[in-house]
This record gives structure tokens, C-alpha cells and sequence, in this order.
């Protein structure tokens, strides 16, 4: 008889509406979602040999490969517009680093987290926030190198356009982080079952990166290959690269109804993101 | 206290050094093992999956078409008068080989952190073994190189394997030691320092541009730049393949030599390195 009086410190349902979110209960839990920001920020600095310098290291060695291999043997440094190749290739690899881990981080949302989630009951919802947020570090870092050799570049007297759009950047950021976010929990929710998909998640990503303007100008294509600039336009995250591009260097296209379209398919990912989420987040322990 | 002496071991570990010919004698002593974990890995790679085995013959086809229309048709780049298909799905295979030889081999300890903590054996099988479960998935996709080769002959393309191939077993192995050799001193290195392990996929992805996959050889006309590319290992690997396949690249014995050379070297500071770590490493990672 007892037993029908115990008392719970709370009881933990399952969302059976495939797309509840619970904004109460993530705001409850703020704290742990600072914690794993925290934590992996922390990650980023001890066990290392030189620590946050691998933040700097990597897209400077990344630029160096970019300018020499694309830019100068490929000959696509000719395509820019004026723009200097180190600039464009260094947004470019800043703006695809950040999606791209974004997008691999969220998808190992629940293989990498098995352990903890395991044991104990928070939103796992956190998670994919969690891996945003952390990402924004490197992210920061090479929007900095971009922002010294920008100034470099003024000083030695080439000309640069900024557009006004450039207020616009945080705005641009959010959509990328969201739709890797949607893009990454469909992937996370089919991983648990079926562990060929994380390769092929690595695949795709390594080749997304051909049909996104960051190791050429859209405009290159325009010129001549019909299908691939659709294929280009059809990408969600073209249009984002093309503005941030337009406000910052000068270069590319910016289109509200092309945004527009961004923002759709963002918003499509993230409830079906969102729904194959909740789905699996009830069932995933007993498969991963 | 001398009853401690007198009890009996069935194996007994000890370090192993240099002196000891880096634990090579112990490891050809477990060979059977290599063959479990090999049977395991190659099971590994195609149950609880949607496609299986096909994604493995689809998936180089993918990289080859994007590779085809950007940087054949988009950039431009001449392939020696190879087919570009052709000439792009060589690179894929070897590099694809290659790179996962090399990001497995590097992920030793920390994916078998568990199972090292618990058990003891030579633990150069599991890298070993590594290296060698890789060949079925890497012969899956020779399997589509070769598929997409004779297609092209049908259709009258002029290509023709010149008798270089028959140095394709030296390649082969050169490869595999030097994914190796690579493998285990970065496995080495990343016990103590994590932060080794998110870099080095980038540093992966930059030595595929840096070595003549996307382009050929000849395609670098600037001399300083021409040489560097040659320091790379891998760059006279790859060309002694295409100078097999198809009879365009550049080859030279001198190269060829270097590259052994390197990966000899490598190799040994590897396993050295990979040896004394062994040790310690349950404390660290």
C-alpha cells in the first residue's frame, strides 16, 4: 500500500509526441549543459603538448595545402576576383570546419556518449547543443587568423569590400549550427542501429565539401557546368557560404530568397532531426 | 618468503627491447591471434550494416565522380591522356587503403584500451592485424578499379599495364609497412597527448592533396614544388602503381629506393616506440 505513496524527485516519460520539446526541462538543466561546455573546452588545453596551439596549426597548414594545391596547381586562384587565395581559402575552411565538425560531433551524440547516458537521465538533447557551443573555440580561433591576415592585407594596400551584411554573420553562423544540428541527429538516431552509416556520414561529408564553394568560386561554375552549379545551388549550405563570402571579402552572391531556402531545409532537418531523435532516445541503449 | 620463488608461471612478461628484436619472435609466437582478430575486423566490416560488402565496391565510385567533375572538368587538370575515371579511381583505392591502414593503426590504444587493460598479449598483433584484415575491403575496391578499367578498354580507350605491375606486390607492402611504421609512433604519441588525435585526421586529408591523387605528377610544373612533392613517401608509391596500371607517371629505382628507405625507418621507430609505450600506457590514456 506504501508503495503507492512513494515519492519520486522526478519521474522521467518518455516524449511519446514525436516533436515535444521539453525547453523547461533543457532550461533546468543549463547547468549540465555548462559543465559539458566546460569540460571539453578544458579537454582542448591539458593531456597536450601545445595545447590550444593545434587550433592555429591546422588551418594554417590547411591554407598553406589549399593556396598551393588548389589555388596554384589547379589554377583556380585565377577564378577569385581579386580576392587574395589565403583570405578566401582561410573563410572558407574556417566556415566548412565548423559545419562539418558540427555535423560529425552531433551524429556520435549517442555512440560517444553511451557511457554516460547509460547512467544517468538529463535531455540528451544537451548533447548536440553541447557539441555547437564547444566547436565555436576552434571556430573563434580561425576567425581570428582570418582577421589578422584580413588587416595584413588592408595594410599592404589591396583593396577590400565589406558589405553591410556583415551584421548579419552571427545570423549566418546560427543557421549552419542549426542545420548540422538536424542534419547530425538524423544521422546520430540511424547510427546506433547500423554502424556502416558513420562511415558513410565521413564520406559524404569529405565530398560535400566539392559541391560547397570553398576550394572554388560558385562563380567558377556558373561559366560552364550546368548541373553541377544546380547541384551547387541546391546545396543548403551554398547560400550561407555565398553571403558570408559576399559581406566579408567582396565575393560570391547574396540572395534573400536563396537564404529563404537555406532556412527551410534547416527547418525541415531539424524536426525530422528532432523526431527521429526523440524516437531513439528511448530505445538506443539496448542496440548501440 | 622462498616459497614465492619457487612458483611456477606459464608466461611470464617481460619488457620487451631492443635487444630482444623488438618483440617480433613473441609476435610471430601468437600468429594465431593475428588470425582471430583478423576474422573478427573482416566480420566487423560488414555485419550490423545497411549495405555490407557493396557499399565498399560503391563507395570509391562516389569519390571518383566528384573528383571527376571538379577537378577534371571544373579546374581543369590534364590526366596524362588517361581516362579520367580511370585515373582518379587508381589514387582513390590506394589512398583509400592507405589512410585507414594508417587512422587504425593510430587508434590502437584507445580502441583497445579495454581489452589491453585486461588481458596481456603482444600488442603489435592488433595493429598488425589491423593491416592486413584492410586488404578485403581495399581488394573490394582494386575489384571496381579494375571493373571500371576493362570498361574503358572495351570502349577502345588505349590503356595498357606495362611490366611495372609486377612491382605492385613491393608497393603493396611498402604501404602497409609505412601505415604502419606511421601508425604506431602516432599511436604512441596520442597515449599521453589527446589532442594529436583530432589533428591528425586533418593531417591526413592534407597529405591526400599533397600527394599526386587529384592531379599527376607531371601536372606540377614548378620545379622546387615538383621536388617536394617527391620527399613524400607516398608520391613514388602511387607513381609506380599508375606507370603499372596504365603506363603513364613518372618512375625511377632511385625514388622507388627512397621511399623503402623511409618506410624501413620508420618502421623500426614505430615498433620501438610502440614497444615502450606498451608499458605504461594503461596509466596514461
Amino acid at each position: 500500500m506504501q508503495n503507492n505513496e512513494q515519492h519520486w524527485d522526478m519521474t522521467i516519460t518518455p516524449k511519446d509526441k514525436l516533436l515535444s520539446v521539453d525547453w523547461k526541462e533543457i532550461w533546468r538543466y543549463r547547468d549540465m549543459y555548462w559543465l559539458f561546455v566546460l569540460r571539453n573546452f578544458r579537454v582542448a588545453y591539458k593531456q597536450t603538448i601545445l595545447g590550444p596551439l593545434w587550433f592555429l596549426i591546422t588551418p594554417v597548414l590547411s591554407v598553406i595545402v589549399y593556396v598551393t594545391v588548389f589555388g596554384g596547381i589547379a589554377g583556380m586562384s585565377n577564378h577569385m576576383e581579386g580576392v587574395p587565395p589565403i583570405l578566401f581559402y582561410l573563410l572558407g575552411i574556417a566556415v566548412w570546419g565548423y559545419f562539418s565538425s558540427c555535423v560529425s560531433a552531433t551524429s556520435n551524440s549517442f555512440v560517444s556518449n553511451a557511457d554516460i547516458f547509460g547512467k544517468v537521465y538529463f535531455p540528451r538533447i544537451i548533447m548536440p547543443l553541447v557539441a555547437v557551443t564547444t566547436n565555436l573555440l576552434a571556430f573563434g580561433i580561425q576567425l581570428l587568423i582570418f582577421a589578422g591576415f584580413y588587416i595584413y592585407y588592408v595594410a599592404i594596400g589591396t583593396p577590400m569590400i565589406i558589405h553591410w551584411q556583415i551584421i548579419l554573420f552571427p545570423f549566418m553562423i546560427a543557421i549552419l549550427a542549426l542545420m548540422a544540428v538536424g542534419f547530425g541527429m538524423i544521422f546520430s538516431s540511424l547510427t546506433t542501429k547500423y554502424r556502416d552509416l558513420q562511415i558513410m556520414l565521413a564520406k559524404i561529408i569529405s565530398l560535400w565539401v566539392y559541391i560547397t564553394p570553398i576550394i572554388y568560386p560558385l562563380s567558377m561554375v556558373a561559366e560552364g557546368n550546368h548541373k553541377l552549379y544546380l547541384l551547387m545551388s541546391l546545396n543548403p549550405v551554398t547560400p550561407v557560404v555565398e553571403a558570408i563570402k559576399y559581406s566579408l571579402l567582396g565575393q560570391g552572391m547574396f540572395d534573400w530568397l536563396w537564404l529563404g531556402y537555406s532556412v527551410l531545409c534547416t527547418v525541415v532537418l531539424l524536426v525530422f532531426g528532432l523526431m527521429l531523435f526523440n524516437k531513439v532516445q528511448k530505445s538506443f541503449m539496448d542496440t548501440v | 618468503m622462498a616459497k614465492f620463488e619457487s612458483t611456477y608461471w606459464t608466461t611470464e612478461i617481460s619488457p620487451t627491447t631492443f635487444a630482444k628484436g623488438l618483440g617480433l619472435k613473441e609476435l610471430w609466437q601468437k600468429k594465431y591471434l593475428i588470425w582471430l582478430f583478423i576474422k573478427r575486423d573482416i566480420t566487423v566490416q560488414y555485419k550490423q550494416t545497411i549495405f555490407g560488402m557493396g557499399w565498399y565496391f560503391i563507395s570509391p565510385l562516389f569519390t571518383m565522380f566528384m573528383y571527376v567533375v571538379v577537378f577534371g572538368k571544373i579546374a581543369g587538370i590534364e590526366t596524362d591522356e588517361v581516362p579520367q575515371p580511370v585515373f582518379y579511381l587508381s589514387g582513390i583505392c590506394i589512398w583509400e587503403y592507405f589512410s585507414t591502414c594508417l587512422t587504425d593503426v593510430a587508434g590502437t590504444f584507445q580502441t583497445n584500451a579495454s581489452l589491453f587493460g585486461k588481458v596481456y598479449f603482444p600488442r603489435l598483433v592488433s595493429p598488425v592485424s589491423k593491416v592486413v584484415s584492410k586488404l578485403f575491403r581495399f581488394s573490394l575496391q582494386l575489384f571496381t578499379f579494375i571493373f571500371v578499367y576493362v570498361l574503358f578498354v572495351i570502349r577502345g580507350a588505349d590503356l595498357q599495364p606495362t611490366w611495372y605491375l609486377l612491382l605492385f606486390p613491393v608497393v603493396l607492402l611498402t604501404l602497409q609497412c609505412l601505415a604502419l611504421g606511421l601508425g604506431l609512433i602516432i599511436s604512441s604519441l596520442t597515449t599521453k597527448y589527446r589532442d594529436l588525435t583530432n589533428f591528425f585526421g586533418v593531417f591526413v586529408s592534407l597529405w591526400m592533396y599533397a600527394t599526386p591523387i587529384v592531379y599527376p605528377l607531371s601536372y606540377v610544373e614548378n620545379p622546387t614544388l615538383h621536388q617536394i612533392m617527391l620527399y613524400n613517401p607516398m608520391t613514388s608509391l602511387i607513381e609506380t602503381f599508375k606507370v603499372g596500371a596504365y603506363g603513364a607517371g613518372e618512375f625511377s629505382w632511385m625514388w622507388l629506393g627512397y621511399s623503402i628507405g623511409v618506410t624501413i625507418l620508420l618502421l623500426l621507430l614505430g615498433i620501438h616506440m610502440f614497444n615502450r609505450k606498451q608499458k605504461f600506457f594503461i596509466d596514461t590514456i
